[in-house]
């Protein structure tokens, strides 16, 4: 998984919580590189899950709620760090329809050997189904992704999680109208 | 305070460790970084030296493409230049160059204004530059006005054929894609030369200029060869209109030839009438004078007159059947011929003559050793013309030694006959004369006499018989070898034959038939009551056609002896009203009477009702057989 996802978990804890207990999370994830992280690189996304464990540990959160503030967190600042994905759509349903489509290829040319996760939206009628699928447990750091780009462009949208599809590998989305 | 201070100190150490952290984590990312940068940066310098490598390969190969392309173009002949329909420059390739004649160097674009100095203007003779003028500027518009027009923007380096795809302005002609103009030779003595244009447009490969595409060609020789083409078409028509206007004048030539041909034709028949007229009279009173008590002195000189009157008869007879041979009416007329007596009567006829010269004449049969046919079916008359013409040729031209007749059946149901004489014999290379007509050889060693009519008829019997004849060296070099090759059916002969010597006509009750002649010359009219009177025979004489009807109406005749050509009422339609009488005298046998020896003259009054025809002069053989036959 790039780097980019370890080293900006680590921003977000810093951030929103603290230097030392993003010291103590790194600290307690007993990670085998002391939590060193280049956007460019790639990691395990193990390390990813352990340093969240740690965060939960520590903070005595559930994983999902971290995994899910962590996604809406996230979702802000890749609109800021790379806005050039974000150009030429004007919500977030948009955003989410090209994800397929366009922002997946332009990831595979880039890395060619990078093994994004499926992202597949469809409108059905009033309303967006997002269906999440990986080989990496992210299924609530999706949610909140989804959540922080419905804020990012403002949109009136809310987002229920189709519970017949439960599990950290896949999930499906209804973004619906307010 | 010691204390406070204490916990200050390890709080800061603790606060310089987790600085440490993450200052170590920075490094520790920046040198994964750092790293990932090295291999970064070899692959991309790898791959730059990829793409150096790979452009230098392009390079070489466009060079080589180029290359190709100007060869191709020179090969072909084309030439190609490019201008950009908005700025007016443009270049041209080496081949363009050396079509128009413009060196090296020489910078190049579409002409913006008639006058002034214009490299390709000035290349072309002066009364054309206007033209070129306008057409190069005419087709930089129309194709500038296309691009606004263009209802599908193109693709970059897409031909933008003004016909496909421009729908709105859509007025640019393929033919206005084209011109042809003359260009002044590379020097004062050299001709000018004639250069064909084709213009096309594309735009650039940023879709923002459009460009001018000209092939030239040099076609100043397709020009000269369709003139030529064009010369000699104007040359072939005036020949096919001299050949035609020579065509013409041999068909009416042809015409007039025919027309006087035919016009001869019908003076021979009318000459064949004439003569044989006084003919019949002639050689009947001789036949008849021949029984008068003559001495012997007047029997001789009788034999001679009577010879005479014989051949001239024959000259008489083979001018028209010459006549009928080439208007294609000769015809056979077959009935059984009994083989062994027509060789002897007409060989001993010859063999006398043979004699008379002190000529010995040897007739051979069987000699191929198949059976000799006892009857077959033949035309007795042609049959026995050919025997006299080869007979009379080998008696004629020959003034000493012997002369052979060989005959026999050489292959199932094919004759061949051979007249072999020791004579003068005739060079290879003429032997095909011989039967054109009048291909009489013209020699010094004999007074040859005669028509050279004989062996041209003879050829055309023996085709008319499907049969074949030539001539070839006699035996030994010596005389000629003269021989005839014909198909035979054989027949079963009559079931009486009359003695040739009894010559006496009876009616089938025994008694003597009772003839009526019907002609109009007297002394043809005594002839024939002669003749009739040696046949056993009962005559009455008439002189015209209404005399015979009413005779025949009142009398009681076996046959009517019925001349064609006579005063009152002609021979045809006396058989006609004859034929119309009431009772059974209306199916009295007639038989035509006529000196007429052509079918087609014959056919009237065999259609009227005669059931037969004797010509004249009458020959008491032919008179015999034509009564005889309608006895039954």
């Amino acid at each position: 998984m790039k780097g980019v996802i370890f080293s900006e978990l680590i921003n977000w804890v810093e951030e929103d919580f603290s230097p030392a207990l993003a010291d103590q999370m790194i600290t307690g994830a007993q990670l085998p590189v002391c939590g060193g992280y280049t956007a460019v690189g790639n990691y395990p996304h193990e390390q990813a899950l352990a340093m969240l464990a740690a965060l939960g540990a520590l903070t005595g959160r559930e994983g999902d709620d971290l995994s899910d503030a962590y996604g809406y967190w996230l979702a802000g600042r890749l609109a800021k760090h790379y806005p050039q994905y974000f150009a030429g759509h004007d919500s977030a349903i948009s955003f989410l329809e090209a994800i397929d489509g366009i922002h997946q290829k332009e990831v595979s040319k880039l890395y060619p050997d990078a093994r994004t996760p499926s992202v597949i939206a469809a409108v059905n009628g009033q309303d967006l189904l997002v269906s999440y699928a990986s080989h990496r447990p992210f299924a609530e750091v999706a949610h909140g992704l989804i959540r922080g780009y419905i804020d990012h462009f403002g949109d009136n949208l809310a987002v229920l999680r189709d519970e017949q599809t439960p599990g950290p590998h896949a999930a499906r989305f209804i973004l619906q109208r307010k | 305070m010691t204390t406070q201070i204490a916990d200050e100190l390890q709080e800061m150490e603790a606060e310089l460790a987790l600085l440490r952290r993450r200052h170590a984590r920075s490094e520790s990312a920046r040198a994964q970084a750092e790293a990932l940068l090295e291999i970064k940066s070899r692959v991309l310098a790898q791959a730059n030296e990829e793409l150096k490598s790979n452009r230098e390969l392009l390079r070489i190969e466009l060079g080589q493409r180029t290359r190709q392309l100007l060869e191709a173009q020179r090969v072909a002949g084309f030439g190609t230049m490019i201008w950009d329909a908005e700025t007016f420059k443009g270049e041209l390739s080496p081949h363009c160059r050396q079509l128009l004649g413009i060196p090296e160097g020489v910078e190049i674009g579409g002409a913006r204004t008639i006058d002034g100095p214009h490299p390709i203007l000035d290349r072309v003779v002066p009364e054309e530059r206007q033209r070129v003028f306008d057409w190069s500027i005419n087709f930089t518009r129309r194709a500038l006005d296309m691009k606004r027009h263009l209802p599908v923007q193109p693709q970059a380096g897409e031909a933008t054929c003004a016909i496909e795809r421009c729908g709105t302005c859509g007025q640019i002609a393929d033919c206005d894609r084209m011109l042809e103009f003359r260009v002044k030779g590379d020097s004062d003595d050299q001709p000018n030369r004639m250069i064909r244009a084709l213009a096309e447009t594309s735009l650039d490969e940023n879709l923002d200029r459009v460009l001018v595409f000209i092939t030239v060609q040099d076609i100043t020789r397709e020009i000269e060869a369709a003139n030529e083409a064009d010369a000699l078409r104007h040359r072939d028509q005036r020949r096919m209109r001299e050949l035609e206007e020579l065509a013409q004048e041999l068909r009416t030539a042809r015409e007039a030839a025919d027309r006087a041909n035919a016009a001869k034709t019908r003076f021979l028949a009318m000459m064949s009438h004439d003569i044989r007229t006084p003919m019949n009279g002639v050689i009947g009173m001789l036949a008849l004078f021949e029984d008068t008590g003559l001495s012997d002195n007047q029997k001789e000189v009788l034999r001679h007159m009577r010879a005479s009157g014989d051949q001239l008869r024959v000259l008489l007879d083979d001018i028209i059947d010459l006549e009928q041979a080439e208007s294609g009416k000769l015809t056979l007329a077959t009935f059984p011929l009994e083989v062994e007596k027509f060789l002897e009567t007409s060989i001993g006829f010859w063999a006398r003559a043979a004699r008379d010269k002190g000529l010995t004449l040897e007739l051979h049969r069987g000699v191929y050793g198949l059976p000799q046919p006892k009857w077959i079916l033949a035309d007795r008359y042609r049959l026995r013309q050919i025997v006299d013409n080869l007979l009379s040729n080998a008696v004629k031209y020959t003034r000493r030694g012997e002369i052979q007749v060989r005959v026999g059946v050489i292959r199932e149901g094919w004759f061949r006959c051979e007249v072999i004489d020791s004579g003068i014999g005739i060079p290879p290379g003429r032997r095909a004369e011989l039967f054109a007509d009048f291909g009489q050889l013209h020699t010094a060693d004999v007074e040859a006499g005669g028509s050279g009519l004989g062996l041209a008829i003879c050829r055309r019997i023996v085709e008319l018989m499907d049969g074949q004849i030539g001539v070839e060296a006699g035996p030994g070099g010596i005389g000629s070898c003269f021989w005839v090759e014909m198909p035979f059916v054989e027949v079963d002969g009559p079931a009486r034959h009359e003695s040739a010597d009894k010559k006496v006509l009876r009616r089938p009750d025994g008694g003597r038939p009772r003839v009526l002649v019907a002609e109009d010359v007297e002394t043809n009219r005594i002839v024939a009551r002669g003749m009739l009177s040696k046949l056993g025979c009962d005559v009455e004489l008439v002189a015209d056609g209404a005399e015979a009807v009413a005779a025949v109406g009142a009398g009681s005749f076996d046959v009517v002896l019925m001349d064609m050509s006579m005063p009152v009422l002609d021979g045809v339609e006396a058989t006609r009203q004859i034929r119309s009488l009431q009772g059974p005298v209306n199916a009295i046998p007639i038989i035509a009477l006529t000196a007429y020896s052509r079918q087609e003259e014959l056919a009237p009054i065999l259609t009227a009702g005669a059931m037969g025809c004797v010509k004249k002069p009458i020959v008491l053989d032919e008179l015999y057989c034509a009564i005889k036959a309608l006895f039954p």
